[in-house]
């Protein structure tokens, strides 16, 4: 079968979703999810598909052992997940849903910064849309949070890769050198990857989609950053800490959640932090631990997802501390909900162990790291302890006496997502030969006495301890606060800062407009204060001249007497002097002082029209152009809608009347003539396959 | 204010603890990173000194990582070692559910 780009069966299988209805839309979607899977499968390493865009040379299809193996997954759940959801009516969750999978495929098989850049964009409007489409306030203000760091980590993004492309010429994706360029990459693939500080979006939007949505959500955005992280900087020791610290404080916050898809949110912190740590590690066995804890990570998280998203359905709860008494009602959701929790306990014979081995032993040179991690396990039994005994078996006789099995597309998929983690975990050898690098003899042997005796210490002593402590680690109905508080802070004191420099601009330009006149009104008094001054500073100077004490001596007072009549025109002299210097200081006020008045009122005159005009030029427009824009984005998609959707739809409507009105009069009711037609159709279908057989015809 | 005290105290641990274990570990180990640029075969596996000479000299070959872990591990980890770790992280995590919320939720009713 030739290649094709494993995003484009998504992203162009899209746009017939709104021409189908009921059971053959259905159909549609899982055909589509199917192609899609068996597409990934069918690719061979090395594999590539390359075209033009703005000037570059771009790579949207680069199959290599990594890709693959990300493929695979990214492309089975996808499958799974649009069978979960294939009772949903809104048309706009099936198109979300299918852009955010295509667009996650294409960023896992991009083969250039840009094209990853692309793809990662479009997931983001696609999984932000998944949460808007919840359709309540608080979905709608999360929605607008998680665009907006997402945004963020995008313009970073771009940002390090144009830097990147500056300094190397090329838009290869590989391992990046230390350097600005690679540190803004990986605050941009950081805030995706839910790095301890940008992880904040995580359980703020995730419990706020549609349970639906959540499924998709749980998978493809966060691994997609792993994926990334593989790709351009395996092997740094700040990373292998980060990933540390988020497993340990993703399950820290877990803990005290009560609200049961908050709880699972903050897990993905923890165990994307898992990922993190293992990439960090680096080498061979770091990346395959990374990649294959990525791969379990994607099968039990979206099974837990699935369960909750069922008792949420059935029950309309996801508080802990309402729940329970699903256990006997929903028992196919119950089973696949504690399969999926000693899943991502490290349970053996269960997926999750198998990669968290693999991590451990990655990190066995590092204690610190494998401190860190034993730590974020226990916790972790301790939170699905908690998450299966209060959401499932705590006994609620309301919902005893209520619920009933989730629908049959939920189960099957819930079903076959559980046999895959067990599958996993009891021949991890059928898995494992996919990973991109070979596993030594002694890397593969997961199921060693000490790992499973190591297991069940901490399992046992969890378990033991939780049900001793019970009231300690019971749910509470609760809101809480995370580092996004910060954020909110920050946000309000710049708000806060920008009233203030309006209130400041519009004070001064108010002021000024008071001030102005005032100052134009003293200028003929300050005029005449100002001559009359310099005058009298003048007189003062002369008369301090002309009579300073003098003592002479004979000679000179002699000389004195003699010069008295030149002295008289001394004095004649200092007083033309002083009637220049007057003149002087005159001239000083008109063109000196007169000018600074008149400047300064100018200046508040014209910062008056200045700020008039950046309101009335730049800000009005900016908004008046927005509305315009939305005007004609609306416009657009009105007449879009009236004149090719409905066109469409009325042309299929049409053509099936046309067909149906030409094939009525073959239905004759004689049994002869529809004998001949089978006759007529087998002949045609025999034919068909003998030219198959002799070649003549190349399927 | 109390909540935003307790945020930065628990980020202050978690870092510091990084700091700590970066400084305890000096220079015995240093980038392990291999080319993942284009994995073809399972055993290809390049490694990136050849971009930055030199690396190798910080680091060590991260195959033999797995056989070389039990060495890199104290005396205290006996076999069962886990059970006793796992108590004491219960006691921490049973101080975080009962002294966090008291910082960083709010009840509702």
């Amino acid at each position: 079968m030739p290649a094709i780009l494993p995003a484009l069966i998504f992203l162009v299988g899209s746009a017939f979703i709104p021409l189908l209805k009921g059971r053959a839309r259905q159909a549609y979607l899982l055909a589509v999810g199917l192609f899609g899977l068996i597409n990934v499968l069918a690719l061979k390493v090395q594999t590539s598909w390359t075209t033009q865009f703005i000037g570059f040379e771009i790579v949207l299809l680069h199959a290599d052992r990594i890709s693959l193996f990300v493929g695979y997954i990214f492309a089975a759940i996808g499958f799974f997940a649009i069978l979960y959801t294939l009772h949903v009516k809104d048309t706009w969750h099936h198109l979300l849903a299918f852009w955010y999978v295509g667009s996650a495929m294409g960023a896992v098989f991009a083969g250039d910064f840009l094209s990853l850049y692309l793809f990662w964009e479009l997931m983001a409007v696609a999984s932000a849309g998944l949460i808007f489409l919840n359709r309540t306030e608080e979905a709608k203000q999360a929605g607008y949070r998680y665009l907006l760091m997402h945004l963020i980590g995008g313009a970073v993004l771009i940002g390090g890769i144009f830097l990147n492309y500056m300094q190397t010429g090329s838009l290869a994706l590989g391992p990046m050198a230390a350097g600005l360029a690679f540190n803004l990459v990986l605050i941009g693939v950081g805030m995706n990857s839910a790095f301890v500080l940008l992880h904040t979006w995580v359980p703020d939007a995730y419990p706020r989609a549609l349970f639906t949505g959540s499924v998709f959500m749980s998978v493809y955005t966060t691994k997609t950053a792993v994926y990334a992280l593989v790709r351009l900087a395996p092997g740094w020791d700040f990373i292998a800490y980060m990933g540390a610290a988020m497993a340990v404080f993703g399950v820290s916050m877990a803990l005290i959640q009560g609200n049961a898809r908050k709880l699972l949110s903050y897990h993905i912190v923890s165990q994307v932090g898992y990922m993190v740590a293992a990439i960090g590690l680096g080498g061979a066995l770091g990346i395959n631990a990374g990649l294959m804890h990525l791969f379990n990570h994607i099968l039990y998280k979206a099974l837990l997802f699935m369960t909750i998203g069922a008792v949420i359905y059935r029950t309309g709860q996801e508080d802990l501390t309402e729940m329970g008494g699903v256990a006997r009602k929903m028992p196919i959701t119950t089973a696949a909900a504690v399969i999926a929790a000693l899943s991502i306990a490290g349970s053996p014979l269960f997926n999750g162990f198998i990669s968290k081995a693999m991590i451990f032993k990655a990190a066995g040179a590092n204690l610190t790291i494998e401190l860190m991690l034993e730590l974020a396990a226990v916790g972790t039994f301790l939170s699905f302890f908690k998450f299966i005994y209060f959401g499932f078996f705590r006994p609620n006789k309301v919902n005893e006496l209520k619920v009933t099995e989730a629908p049959a597309n939920m189960t099957i998929a819930m079903g076959i997502t559980a046999a895959l983690c067990v599958a996993v975990g009891v021949a991890p050898a059928l898995f494992v030969s996919y990973l991109p690098f070979e596993l030594t003899a002694a890397e593969a042997a997961f199921y060693t006495g000490s790992k499973i005796a190591g297991v069940l210490q901490i399992m046992i002593v969890s378990g033991v301890l939780f049900f001793l402590a019970l009231s300690v680690f019971s749910p509470h109905k609760r809101r809480t606060y995370d580092f996004d508080w910060f954020y909110g802070q920050i946000g309000r004191g710049l708000q806060l800062a920008a009233e203030g420099v309006s209130r400041t601009n519009n004070a001064v330009e108010g002021a000024t407009a008071m001030i102005t006149p005032a100052i134009m009104s003293l200028r003929g008094p300050i005029d005449r204060l100002n001559a009359a001054g310099s005058r009298l500073l003048f007189a003062v100077f002369v008369d301090m001249w002309l009579f300073r004490p003098v003592t002479l001596s004979a000679g000179e007072a002699k000389d004195a007497a003699a010069g008295a009549q030149k002295q008289t025109h001394t004095v004649e002299d200092i007083a033309k002097l002083g009637e220049k210097a007057s003149e002087l200081a005159e001239q000083i006020d008109r063109k000196v002082i007169d000018k600074m008045v008149d400047g300064v009122a100018t200046i508040g005159l014209k910062t008056s029209q200045a700020a008039g005009r950046i309101d009335f030029g730049i800000i009005d427009r900016m908004i008046n152009g927005f509305a315009a824009i939305g005007l004609h984005v609306s416009r657009a998609a009105g007449f879009f809608d009236k004149n090719v959707i409905d066109g469409l739809v009325n042309g299929v409507a049409w053509f099936t009347g046309y067909v149906s009105r030409k094939l009525r009069p073959m239905q004759t009711g004689d049994v002869q003539s529809y004998g001949m037609f089978m006759v007529g159709g087998a002949f045609f279908v025999l034919i068909f396959f003998i030219l198959i057989f002799y070649g003549y015809v190349n399927l | 204010m109390r909540r935003g005290l307790s945020l930065i105290l628990l980020t202050v641990i978690i870092v510091n603890l990084g700091v700590a274990s970066v400084l305890a570990a000096g220079g015995e180990k240093g980038p392990r990173r291999i080319d993942t640029a284009n994995v073809v075969n399972s055993t290809d596996i390049k490694d990136i000194e050849k971009k930055e000479p030199g690396a190798a000299e910080k680091g060590h070959a991260t195959e033999k990582k797995g056989e070389k872990a039990e060495e890199h591990h104290p005396a205290w980890m006996v076999p069962g070692w886990q059970a006793g770790f796992a108590l004491l992280a219960v006691g921490y995590f049973a101080f975080a559910v009962t002294v966090l919320p008291r910082f960083v939720a709010k009840e509702e009713h």
